[in-house]
């Protein structure tokens, strides 16, 4: 079968794909073809990540957080306190702050511990957590959102309530990063 | 008397329903988003809440997140101001739902004034004057075609379920009915996800008068009188002012009836606004129905010292009106600018941006509405307007002069400002006449522009 394209995906295909991936339903979508993946997934909360292979044929894997429809990206400039992208992390050698990861709330709402009130919370302090693992749920008006962790690791501190509100941003719990597979 | 109100608006609504809130002893819950946690009416609230990011989709548009912010924070009402969810029906049902007073009228009010053909028959039914055009819903082209010739060209075809001038096309002639049709339709279709059209009768060279209306629980509605709101740029209202100097005193009381008739059609509780367009012959027709308070609201305030936002407040919170019909009288002139982040010299594009230094005027007759402050940020994420200037004085030259040294007084650094803009237009010559159109702008705006910048240059 003979490849028209010598060097894999342009940037328009990727940006075509992204928004088409944007304005659709799915959840995650994964592209993979001989010395190039590109993976995309939604997941409604936690920082954005950016970890970016460089040169041709490199492996290329792009995940963006919550849908963002305006061109002006969500990023620690706009946000009061966001946390920063976690690119830097693999540039900087690991500090011990870079380590924490602030969980914050992706909307505005009530925050809870447990899936059920009265069921065991999902997770307690000092608990190790895996990364996407459920750490607690968020409600507004009947819509309920699950907070996944946004690492692998440690739960330092959960600073949020059971049952209260929550702002939007507002800092519901810390994980400290497993520095193993960095 | 409410205790609470939640505020679901930001910059110079939000400061002006704060302040009333505050005279009233009443406690406020400002929801903004993460961009206005700063803002002025975010810090003189009594709680400020985050309801979302920058990006008003996900914050100040966003019904499930105010809803909540509201019952956590035990507010028993809120309050939209205008934009944004103010005439979303569905939010209103969803505050309702939850026990949540909405201040202004009902869901299903606001439902039916949003149904633009609808509202255009049901005042047709009661005597009202509507736009001449079609009876209901157009059937398809041929149809439109038909009514066109029997009202006369050029013709508008506007969406049912549209607004903000969209889903809109005009036709001059028997050749473009069909395509006007179909391409309003479409747009319609994509816009509002439903293509129904009517038809009405292009006014040209029309003032936009609007008559300011109030209804209580218990029935009582009055009318504020009129406001002219001629002067617009891309359908967005520069200046308005009060009374319409162009109305003779035969039409105005005849508008005021109308709108009185409007209002009472449809049982109308809060405040709400009657639009109307002149024609050149001096006839009004009914064009629409606004179930907010509207941006222009403080020059009716200032011709009849009433205060708009605390009639809402009360009248949500189930007291009579403050005024009978025979209490409201009228004296002097009001006009009002808007100052936005812009540069009229290069097509009025948007300039966010820091403040370095501000200063507002002031002085007898003199009231400024604005969330601007030394040191404060105008956003890039929501629209231009900064600030209010309103004039008030015996007479409409008076208010002129007084306008313009209201304008030259007040000083913004950091972003540019139409204020210079609007400081010419204080010396045009077809504005001080008073007969300026809704078409005026778009066509002389350049012209100004040009006087400006050669009055500038040395002899």
């Amino acid at each position: 079968m003979e490849q028209e394209k010598e060097t894999g995906l342009t940037v328009e295909e990727i940006c075509q794909m992204m928004k088409t991936f944007d304005q659709s339903s799915l959840q995650s979508f994964l592209y993979q073809r001989e010395g190039e993946k590109l993976k995309m997934s939604r997941r409604p909360g936690g920082a954005e990540e950016i970890s970016g292979g460089t040169g041709h044929g490199a492996p290329f894997s792009g995940e963006t957080g919550e849908k963002e429809k305006d061109r002006i990206p969500e990023t620690a400039d706009r946000t009061e306190g966001a946390s920063s992208p976690a690119g830097k992390e693999k540039i900087l050698p690991p500090q011990e702050d870079a380590r924490l990861k602030v969980v914050r709330a992706p909307l505005a709402g009530v925050f809870y511990r447990a899936p059920k009130p009265g069921e065991a919370p999902y997770v307690q302090e000092g608990q190790t957590v895996k990364k996407g693992e459920t750490l607690g749920l968020m409600e507004a008006m009947k819509l309920i959102n699950e907070i996944p962790s946004p690492c692998d690791g440690v739960v330092r501190e959960i600073a949020a309530e059971d049952g209260s509100f929550a702002e939007f941003n507002a800092v519901l719990m810390t994980i400290e990063e497993n520095g193993k597979d960095v | 008397m409410f205790k609470r109100i939640l505020i679901a608006n930001r910059g110079e609504i939000a400061m002006r329903i704060l302040r009333c809130c505050q005279e009233m002893g009443i406690e406020t819950v400002l929801a903004c988003s993460a961009e206005d946690m700063d803002s002025l009416p975010a810090q003189f609230a009594t709680k400020r809440v985050c309801i979302g990011p920058p990006a008003a989709a996900k914050s100040y548009l966003n019904p499930e997140a105010v809803v909540q912010a509201a019952i956590s924070f035990q507010c028993e009402a809120v309050h939209p101001g205008y934009g944004f969810l103010s005439e979303n029906a569905d939010f209103a049902s969803l505050c309702e739902e939850h026990g949540i007073l909405f201040i202004g009228p009902s869901s299903e009010m606001i439902r039916m004034m949003g149904d633009k053909q609808s509202a255009r028959a049901l005042m047709k039914k009661h005597g009202v004057p509507v736009v001449p055009g079609s009876d209901g819903i157009l059937k398809d082209w041929k149809e439109a075609a038909e009514i066109a010739r029997k009202v006369g060209y050029p013709v508008l075809l506007k969406a049912t379920a549209g607004g903000g001038g969209r889903g809109m096309r005009t036709a001059y002639d028997e050749s473009e009915i069909q395509s006007a049709y179909e391409s309003a339709q479409a747009e319609a279709l994509s816009a509002f996800g439903d293509g129904s059209l009517y038809l009405e009768k292009l006014i040209l060279h029309p003032h936009h008068i609007e008559v300011q209306i109030l209804g209580d629980s218990r029935g009582h509605i009055v009318h504020l009188g009129e406001r002219d709101c001629s002067l617009q740029r891309r359908n967005q209202k520069l200046l308005e002012e009060a009374p319409a100097r162009i109305l003779k005193p035969r039409q105005r009381e005849a508008l005021h009836r109308a709108a009185l008739r409007a209002a009472k059609a449809v049982h109308y509780r809060s405040a709400g606004t009657v639009e109307f367009v002149l024609d050149r012959e001096g006839n009004f027709y009914f064009i629409e129905m606004n179930t907010r308070i509207q941006v222009e609201h403080p020059v009716t305030e200032m011709i009849t010292g009433v205060d708009l936002i605390r009639e809402q407040i009360r009248i949500a919170a189930g007291l009579e009106l403050s005024c009978r019909q025979s209490d409201i009288s009228f004296s002097g002139h009001a006009i009002e600018c808007r100052i936005n982040a812009e540069n009229p010299a290069k097509g009025f594009a948007p300039c966010p941006g820091d403040i370095s230094f501000l200063h507002f005027p002031a002085g007898k007759g003199v009231r400024v509405e604005s969330a601007l402050y030394n040191g404060s940020r105008v956003s890039p994420w929501y629209d231009s307007m900064i600030a209010k200037v309103i004039v008030h004085a015996p007479g409409r030259l008076e208010a002129i002069r007084k306008m313009r040294v209201a304008l030259e007084e007040m000083t913004v650094e950091g972003i540019d400002t139409n204020l210079e803009f609007l400081y010419l237009l204080m010396f045009n010559p077809d504005y001080l006449s008073g007969h300026v159109d809704t078409g005026f702008l778009e066509k002389d705006a350049e012209a100004i522009i040009r006087w400006g910048e050669e009055s500038r240059k040395k002899a």
